[in-house]
């Protein structure tokens, strides 16, 4: 039969209305980079074919929002975080999984979330807490046996799923995942600081220190990284004399009659400094975060790092800074 | 052959105009009953929900959809999913400036607003049950004490999902000065989470607390809900002895409340400058577009009309109707505290019908 190229414009556009009418035009799934993996071992990239390659994880969940409304549970379909993350790392209780929306929103899951499954969960029909354990967080693809829709969170939605009818709380579905990330989780620490006073500053008063809006710098190395801390001499001013954090705690006066600051690390190795060298010198930074982040474990908690420093005067995981008057 | 083609013609024509009738009548169907999408924090769903039974009983062919959320979830439907919204109405009035005031609606040069209208205020106590332990003993001057005792549960909502959650953080680091005991905060928050606490430290002037990215409550000790409404089932079935909550919400569900006195528990106006010398900061970044750093402020709920709303002429009945007599009347007989005057930071900036109204100018 032989169809005329009019008919054939009509057939075409009342197809496309069909279609786009009934909400069936499925868009064509991207072939690009779908879920981006990383972790201490490394960044994976991987897209949507990819992730749906992987053993994949099937069960029922659904949730429970701030104000008490439940919906599912429904079928779902996907890959366990728990294998993403392990592409990338090794997991054990001081890390977490952070996992990122393509608008930005993100939450962090903790290892006996991830590794136990650890979730309060509800009664699907009665919203009471109930007992359950061994849930498992996926990033699913699919929900009831169709790829999961752009506004249902999909490609890729985190979702704690279970063999039996259950539902958790929804601010841990997170929509629209793109990156999942296996991060070090900040433990406290103190650094003692000895000089006319002492002071045992813990991790949260050095950060409120270490804030852009307070006395936050920053240094780039020759290979790009960004180290960010406190200059050297402001923690010695916290501790030269009886002024702590007014304008004038570093008592300049005391700097040029001269002493020494020493800075030790938790195994003992310390490098000094003439108190002249350390006044009001920026390049020398006490340094809590690298590229953004907590130091890796050979630096943590602290390192003096900056331009005015040689190597060996970096000194690594510092514990003290003493300052050693005539 | 001809006529065969002129067949298949004659169906195509006819399946399109059938479509397009379809589609029409939908449409028609559609503008029948319009809806109002009006998104608020989880705290006002009691009397939002009698308020939008009575708005639409005066507005026939209105349905208004009331969606609950935490406040600032509120906010990023508008500004990052970018939901078109009719309504907006928060807990905390500072994040429509912050958040809607900042952010330009895409394609624009628009912000998605500029202005807005503080209309409800509330405190937070301790909400709990005759059967909660030591319910007979428990006063504003001993509170603290009582929820230290061996055998006590105390609930709060998470500080990192939650504004209620935080303000109770805030609301102990107050307690520890109005009762002069400086381990006041460690004792209560910080000895209830193993591994990664909660700190409190001082910082030029300011009393700053950190909250880590993991919480692990001492379940001995303290019961965290997502939100302060998930906090209610808890303290209704004996789990929980006393939970921090707004007044408004522990009234609208018959739980006893304890008043906490005015220097710490975050509704009044005369105490709003010691409010405002705490600060919880999230140890972390959960949205992109908000600094995760929330101030001490006497609670106070904000209204406004996102630009780009779909229904704006609607919208602004609506909001009339919430911040006059109708709506006012609803909020107190549901235990909701309204702002009287109204007050407002731009009444330029206001639609006609909504600056006829008794408003005062606060300062940006």
């Amino acid at each position: 039969m032989k169809i005329g190229r009019k008919t054939k414009i009509l057939l075409l556009i009342s197809l496309s209305l069909a279609l786009m009418s009934s909400g069936t035009v499925a868009l064509a799934a991207s072939e690009g980079v779908l879920l981006t993996v990383k972790g201490p071992g490394g960044t994976e990239e991987f897209t949507l074919a990819e992730v749906k390659e992987m053993p994949a994880a099937e069960g029922w969940g659904g949730m429970k929002d701030s104000v008490g409304n439940i919906s599912g549970p429904f079928q779902y379909k996907g890959v366990s975080v728990k294998s993403l993350v392990e592409k990338v790392g090794t997991f054990d209780e001081n890390k977490a999984v952070k996992l990122t929306a393509k608008d930005g929103y993100s939450m962090t899951f903790s290892y006996a979330q991830i590794m136990n499954g650890k979730f309060l969960t509800y009664d699907p029909a009665t919203g009471e807490e109930t007992d359950a354990s061994g849930l498992q967080l996926i990033l699913a693809y699919e929900e009831t046996g169709e790829p999961l829709a752009e506004k249902h969170g999909g490609p890729t939605r985190a979702v704690i799923i279970d063999g039996k009818k259950q539902v958790t709380d929804g601010h841990w579905w997170v929509k629209w995942v793109e990156k999942v990330e296996l991060v070090q989780l900040k433990k406290d620490w103190t650094l003692n600081l000895n000089g006319e006073l002492k002071v045992e500053m813990d991790r949260s008063s050095f950060e409120s220190g270490a804030s852009p809006s307070c006395h936050g710098a920053t240094w780039e190395d020759s290979e790009g990284n960004t180290w960010s801390g406190v200059p050297l001499w402001l923690l010695v001013g916290y501790v030269d004399d009886e002024v702590k954090h007014e304008k004038g705690s570093f008592n300049e006066k005391l700097a040029k009659e001269g002493y020494t600051v020493e800075v030790t690390a938790t195994d003992g190795y310390s490098r000094t400094f003439k108190s002249t060298r350390v006044m009001k010198n920026n390049d020398m930074i006490v340094a809590n975060k690298f590229n953004g982040e907590v130091l890796p474990e050979e630096d943590w908690p602290l390192r003096l790092v900056g331009p005015d420093l040689k190597g060996y005067e970096m000194v690594s995981k510092i514990a003290k800074i003493n300052l050693i008057f005539k | 052959m001809r006529n065969r083609n002129k067949q298949v013609f004659r169906l195509t024509v006819f399946f399109l105009a059938t479509l397009v009738a379809v589609s029409s009548l939908s449409a028609s169907t559609v503008r029948a009953e319009t809806k109002l999408k009006v998104l608020n924090a989880g705290s006002l769903m009691v009397p939002f929900n009698k308020i939008e039974e009575e708005f639409e009983a005066t507005h026939p062919g209105v349905d208004v959809q009331i969606e609950g959320h935490g406040s600032i979830q509120v906010m990023r439907h508008v500004t990052e999913i970018h939901d078109k919204v009719d309504v907006t109405a928060v807990a905390d009035y500072s994040l429509i400036p912050l958040l809607m005031y900042e952010t330009r609606i895409p394609g624009t040069e628009k912000p998605y607003a500029d202005w807005y209208i503080e209309f409800a205020t509330n405190n937070l106590g301790l909400a709990y049950t005759e059967s909660s332990n030591y319910s007979d003993e428990i006063t504003p001057e001993n509170w603290y004490e009582i929820i230290l005792r061996d055998g006590v549960n105390f609930g709060m909502s998470d500080p990192r999902m939650d504004a209620c959650g935080y303000r109770a953080l805030i609301l102990t680091r107050l307690a520890e000065d109005y009762y002069g005991d400086t381990e006041l905060f460690e004792k209560i928050i910080g000895d209830s989470f193993k591994n990664y606490k909660i700190n409190s430290v001082d910082v030029a002037g300011m009393k700053k607390i950190l909250v880590p990215q993991i919480l692990q409550p001492n379940p001995r000790k303290v019961t965290l809900r997502g939100s302060s409404i998930n906090l209610l089932a808890p303290l209704e079935a004996g789990g929980v002895d006393y939970g921090f909550q707004y007044e408004s919400v522990a009234r609208q569900h018959d739980l006893k409340f304890l008043h906490l006195p005015p220097e710490i528990n975050l509704g009044s106006k005369k105490f709003a400058e010691r409010y405002s010398q705490v600060e919880v900061k999230l140890d972390y970044q959960r949205f992109s577009s908000v600094d995760p750093v929330f101030t001490g402020r006497r609670l106070t709920y904000g209204i406004t009309i996102p630009e780009n709303a779909p229904h704006p002429e609607l919208a602004r009945e609506f909001v009339k109707f919430v911040v006059t007599e109708p709506g006012k009347e609803i909020m107190e007989s549901n235990y909701h505290p309204t702002l009287d005057p109204l007050v407002t930071d731009n009444p330029e900036g206001l639609p006609d019908s909504l600056r006829q109204l008794d408003l005062v100018r606060k300062k940006r």
